[in-house]
């Protein structure tokens, strides 16, 4: 691409793999440049293969998220996991970064099951035949996602980050007795509770800790008196 | 449901610890809650009802115990309890057509009726204008509903003969004239025949004692009460042999015709129940508004009544016996018999020339 230079948000490239390995930080600057004309009447001219993909991509992809994480890679083919500002080098580092935010959640970290980023880039890396536990995992969280988007998206943490430590406001909790001890606090009690079915980081980590049946009656519980409060406000 | 119960049930699910200050906190949120006000007051109208759905209705509200609740999830599965029975417990829920009570029902009509089908409670009035139904839907759901309503009926009165059946403590055959009421009107009708021989005696000196030619005050007197009491015995016989005969002719009565003959109260309840179905199929065919009372289809209030009479009379030991009014007979008939001898004695003794 010795004859074009790429503007983005003010920055210049002079190659596509540079170009593309900065894309995550600049998305909605990316896809109108994606889309216009001039760019792709350049890159069909420069790169015949990467305009075929991009084009394609462009009829496949429904959503602007999927579509821009995937692009990245037909300018970048091996480059780490980034989407919308964040860059991981490993799986790990997702689980680490989504449960370092709990209870809160990222939006953006929830794409990765949302539009199933996470597992077409193991199949684009191959890491589907050389971590198929963990793919299969990721296959199932996906699946449950659109049942429970949030429980999903705190279990992709402890999957991913293989530890099972609750990091809660900031604070870690390695056994379950000691977290509860301190949401019995006054002034953590309010917040905690209505926190629980919000967000399902605590029900996601007692799962995660084998305490499912527990969590399964506190779901059944809830859904009971819930589901029959619904019922007499309708009468 | 308030998100801190959330979070104290989760703890108590998993640690097993209680807070007691928020369990009690819980319950009290509940009692003062909208459903629990409205069960409350649903409950007089259910312990009211023949009906068996309301009897089953109580006793899931007994069974709530809310004053035994001792875990947070007791307390909101007692809640949730709570908020399905503050909706079926309400009257067109629970009420029989085929037991409507006058004093109890007269307000209702069949339109207002709910019942139960495809898993939602539904007025009558609803159910047939809904579009989500063919009519042959409707028609097997009415069917199906009087079904269930005369099994009701049906359980309810047999299960009550049979059990006076099975065990007749009280059941003795009651007759107006007994033994002790025969003797008394013997009794009676001696007392009643001198004294209409000495009012209107034929013998001069019989006739001058009894009105007081002699002047003697004490005889006559003596005379005049026992005559009194006599009337006022004549008065308590005549009362309490009126009331025994109304009680033991009902109670006979339905002895021998509910208690020893069940087939024909299932005829009869078999009559009401087709009556009320082919009121229900014709307003459904003919779209007719079902404005008609759920009076109007009541099973023989007589025969229920007759039954539970046997029951009380059977079980509770609430025999047609004694009165106030047999004890104030039983009163006057000793005064008599001790006033009118004493002044019968005197009479005679004066007769012969004693006195």
């Amino acid at each position: 691409m010795s004859q074009y230079v790429i503007e983005l948000e003010g920055k210049l490239f002079s190659s596509w793999k540079e170009f593309g390995e900065n894309i995550y930080l600049h998305e909605d600057a990316a896809e109108k440049l994606l889309t216009s004309p001039k760019f792709l009447r350049i890159l069909k001219d420069s790169e015949p293969e990467m305009f075929k993909k991009l084009v394609k991509l462009n009829h496949e992809s429904r959503e602007f998220q999927e579509f821009m994480f995937l692009a990245q890679y037909i300018f970048n083919p091996f480059m780490n996991i980034r989407h919308h500002g964040y860059s991981f080098n490993n799986l790990k580092e997702i689980g680490d970064k989504i449960l370092e935010f709990g209870p809160e959640i990222d939006v953006y970290l929830k794409d990765f099951l949302k539009y199933k980023l996470l597992t077409k880039y193991m199949e684009m890396m191959g890491w589907d035949l050389q971590k198929p536990i963990i793919y299969k995992k990721i296959k199932e969280l996906e699946h449950l996602f659109s049942i429970n988007e949030n429980k999903s998206y705190f279990l992709l943490g402890f999957v991913l980050s293989q530890c099972d430590i609750i990091r809660y406001w900031k604070r870690d909790y390695v056994n379950i007795e000691e977290f509860f001890i301190s949401m019995r606090e006054p002034f953590n009690i309010v917040s905690y509770s209505s926190l629980i079915d919000k967000s399902q980081y605590v029900l996601s980590w007692l799962t995660v800790k084998g305490q499912l049946d527990q969590v399964k009656k506190y779901e059944d519980i809830v859904n009971l008196v819930e589901k029959m409060e619904k019922s007499y406000d309708k009468r | 449901m308030r998100n801190i119960d959330k979070g104290y049930l989760l703890d108590e699910i998993v640690t097993g610890n209680t807070s007691q200050s928020a369990l009690n906190n819980l319950i009290q949120w509940i009692e003062a809650s909208d459903a629990y006000d409205e069960l409350v007051r649903n409950i007089e109208d259910v312990k009211a009802s023949t009906s068996l759905y309301a009897l089953i209705l109580y006793e899931k509200y007994y069974e709530l115990a809310i004053e035994e609740i001792s875990s947070i999830e007791e307390a909101l599965v007692a809640y949730a309890k709570i908020l399905y029975l503050a909706q079926v417990s309400r009257k067109e829920c629970f009420i029989n057509p085929l037991i409507a009570e006058k004093s109890i029902d007269y307000s209702f009509k069949m339109k207002d009726i709910a019942i139960f089908y495809d898993s939602h409670l539904i007025t009558l009035e609803d159910f047939q204008k809904s579009s989500d139904y063919t009519l042959k839907q409707k028609g097997e759901a009415i069917k199906e509903q009087i079904r269930s309503w005369e099994d009701d009926l049906t359980s309810k009165l047999y299960s009550v003969i049979d059990e006076i059946k099975e065990y007749p403590r009280n059941m003795h055959n009651l007759k107006i004239l007994n033994v002790r009421r025969s003797i008394e009107l013997i009794l009676l009708v001696i007392f009643d025949t001198l004294v209409i021989l000495a009012l209107f005696s034929p013998f001069q000196k019989v006739y001058e004692i009894i009105h007081n030619q002699y002047e003697l005050s004490f005889i006559f007197y003596l005379t005049a009460i026992a005559f009194t009491f006599i009337g006022i015995w004549n008065a308590f016989f005549i009362i309490e042999f009126t009331i025994k005969f109304k009680q033991y002719h009902k109670y006979n009565y339905a002895k021998n015709r509910v208690l020893g003959n069940k087939e024909v109260v299932a005829s009869e309840i078999t009559k009401a129940s087709e009556k009320l179905k082919s009121y229900l199929e014709t307003c459904l065919l003919k779209n007719r508004p079902l404005n008609a009372s759920v009076l109007d289809f009541a099973f023989d209030q007589n025969v229920i009544g007759y039954i539970q009479f046997l029951y009380y009379v059977n079980f509770r030991g609430k025999h047609p016996r004694k009165n106030k009014i047999f004890l104030m007979s039983k009163i006057f008939m000793a005064l008599s018999l001790v006033f009118g001898i004493t002044s019968f004695v005197f009479i005679i003794l004066h007769l012969v020339g004693r006195l």
